[in-house]
């Protein structure tokens, strides 16, 4: 770039765009879009201090910050397709938050990168989302949380500190007081009884014939 | 403390020796290792027993990632989000102010601590065999404001300028100068000290240099791009665990390096010009075909409402363009009229949207 430029007020040397970027995905239908917008910024206005305070309270100021998180979270939410159709859209929020902000805690991306390197994903996982797929991972979603219900106030504590805050067990145990060889014993009962759950949900999906998923807003990216 | 790879554990890790075991015992096998795995207390030797066990036999491959998704799908149900909004309350009551203490009982607790602190000294000074007291070093906290930067000069001398909506940590003492990045961008011209190390850490990723000129800066999805000006830097991928080796590159003058959120190099050194890259430091952004996404990401430290991209086609568009802080709001309307982008102002935030 020639040191004119830096000088330059204000200009743009190429309005042109790409040729890369020319295959944009076409416009969608904009009325509908338009009321799209018109929704998410009623729930950004409506939830946007809720989500800052429960990122704020679960991993503390950062970084990531909780504010750019829950700016990322409300894109990501306004970029999903069926918007009408996700009946608590503030969870919903929560949850794709929840997930950015594990995605930036650098220990658990490393496990995670570390596990994805040496296990083979699953025909499932692989696949583009159809139809299919996305009412088997409601199901899956659907067993799980049956599962979670189940589980004892304590187990339920300690899963959710582990997968959902991102503690290691030496941090639980410093801010419950329970030994760190009582987390590891009671977060594999807890996985033991989900793990059970999930396989007799999945049992009884394949003996089911396949119904009707077109009601379907799975679309939360969870890797 | 029990070390979580000797309690629950045990029995998974020591199970590799057997390698025709029944699918049972291959489920809890997966178990224990997935939850050992996430402990966040691992060790090199484990990890390669783990990769032992895992390729013996299709029938742990099968149970382990069986496991994982369940893992996995927790974060998606709706008692994760009950769980995180009950903690937010639970937090809340804790940290609730408790009553005072009457002066007397305060005036012991103050005494108690002092009493407690010279028998330390004392103690230190008569067993400790090192050559100075190790004292914990405060952290100082410097940030700059949205619209902004900052420029602090630290108590080694070095300068340090931060872009807008930037923060640092600083720990100096008469061993090391201690940075760590929390968020933005920040140059920094170190004052040469041959005798202390400066370094500059974020995330996994960790700068060192003696004297020198140079700019670690948050991009994208996480990573971070450090930029030499002058001198020679030393950039680290720092180890997960103590029985793991560092790698390092040395970058000089006009090189740049980008690494993850794990510390890994995730390009080859480039050249870059300092005058495109170092142009915020004259209140200015310039760049050339350089993603939207980005330019977004530098506009959000500046800008007086938070620009958001509500469309992930035009994310990657290519942009062209020179202009200072005062001028982005010119430059938005600019990038939708040269541009197929629709811009929208709200009243919280400005959105980008194909158009």
């Amino acid at each position: 770039m020639s040191k004119t430029l830096q000088k330059a007020s204000l200009f743009f040397l190429n309005s042109y765009t790409k040729p890369q970027t020319l295959a944009l995905t076409p416009a969608p239908d904009k009325p509908k879009k338009a009321r799209e917008l018109n929704a998410v910024d009623r729930l950004f206005r409506e939830h946007w201090r809720d989500v800052c305070r429960v990122l704020h309270a679960c991993y503390g100021s950062g970084p990531p910050e909780p504010e750019d998180v829950a700016q990322e979270a409300f894109s990501r939410f306004a970029q999903l397709r069926n918007l009408e159709k996700i009946d608590d859209p503030k969870a919903y929020i929560i949850k794709i938050a929840m997930n950015i902000t594990l995605k930036s805690i650098s220990r658990l991306c490393k496990t995670r990168a570390f596990i994805d390197e040496h296990i083979q994903h699953t025909q499932e996982q692989c696949d583009e989302m159809s139809p299919e797929t996305i009412l088997q991972a409601e199901q899956r979603i659907a067993a799980i949380q049956k599962g979670t219900e189940q589980l004892s106030e304590k187990q339920r504590e300690i899963l959710m500190r582990a997968r959902i805050k991102g503690q290691t067990y030496t941090q639980i145990s410093t801010d419950t007081g329970w030994s760190v060889a009582d987390i590891c014993r009671q977060l594999n009962a807890a996985m033991a009884l989900l793990e059970s759950i999930d396989e007799q949900a999945n049992n009884t999906c394949h003996q089911m014939p396949a119904t009707d998923a077109s009601s379907s807003n799975f679309s939360f990216e969870q890797k | 403390m029990t070390d979580p790879k000797n309690a629950a554990n045990a029995t998974a890790l020591n199970s590799n020796q057997n390698t025709e075991l029944p699918a049972s015992s291959a489920k809890v096998q997966a178990r224990e290792w997935l939850t050992y795995l996430y402990s966040g207390d691992i060790s090199s030797k484990k990890r390669e027993e783990f990769l032992i066990w895992l390729n013996s036999s299709e029938e742990n491959k099968t149970a382990f990632n069986r496991s994982h998704e369940v893992w996995q799908t927790i974060g998606m149900t709706d008692s994760a989000v009950q769980w995180i909004q009950q903690h937010t309350v639970t937090q809340a009551e804790t940290v609730k102010p408790t009553k005072s203490k009457g002066v007397f009982a305060k005036s012991l607790l103050v005494f108690g601590a002092m009493a407690a602190s010279v028998a330390l000294l004392v103690f230190n000074g008569v067993f400790n065999t090192t050559t100075h007291l190790e004292i914990p070093q405060p952290l100082t906290a410097f940030t700059s404001p949205v619209g902004q930067n900052r420029t602090i000069t630290l108590s080694d001398g070095t300068d340090v300028t931060l872009a807008g909506n930037s923060s640092i940590l600083v720990a100096i003492n008469q061993n090391e100068r201690r940075v760590t990045l929390r968020k933005g961008s920040a140059y920094f011209d170190v004052t040469h000290d041959p005798s202390r190390v400066f370094s500059v850490s974020a995330q996994q990723t960790e700068v060192r240099v003696r004297g020198t000129a140079f700019e670690v800066k948050y991009s994208a999805n996480n990573n971070l791009k450090i930029s030499v000006e002058r001198g020679l830097v030393d950039v680290a991928d720092l180890p997960e665990s103590p029985d793991q080796e560092e790698q390092v590159l040395q970058l000089r003058p006009n090189e740049q390096l980008r690494t993850d959120i794990q510390g890994r190099f995730i390009s080859a050194i480039t050249i870059f010009q300092p005058e495109t890259e170092f142009s915020w430091l004259n209140q200015r952004l310039v760049y050339d075909d350089v993603p939207l996404k980005n330019v977004i990401m530098d506009i959000n430290r500046y800008a007086k409402k938070p620009v958001v991209i509500l469309d992930d086609s035009i994310n990657e568009l290519p942009i062209t363009a020179s202009f200072t802080f005062e001028q982005i709001e010119p430059m938005l309307e600019g990038l939708a009229a040269a541009y197929p982008i629709a811009l929208t102002h709200e009243a919280n935030r400005s959105v980008l949207t194909h158009k």
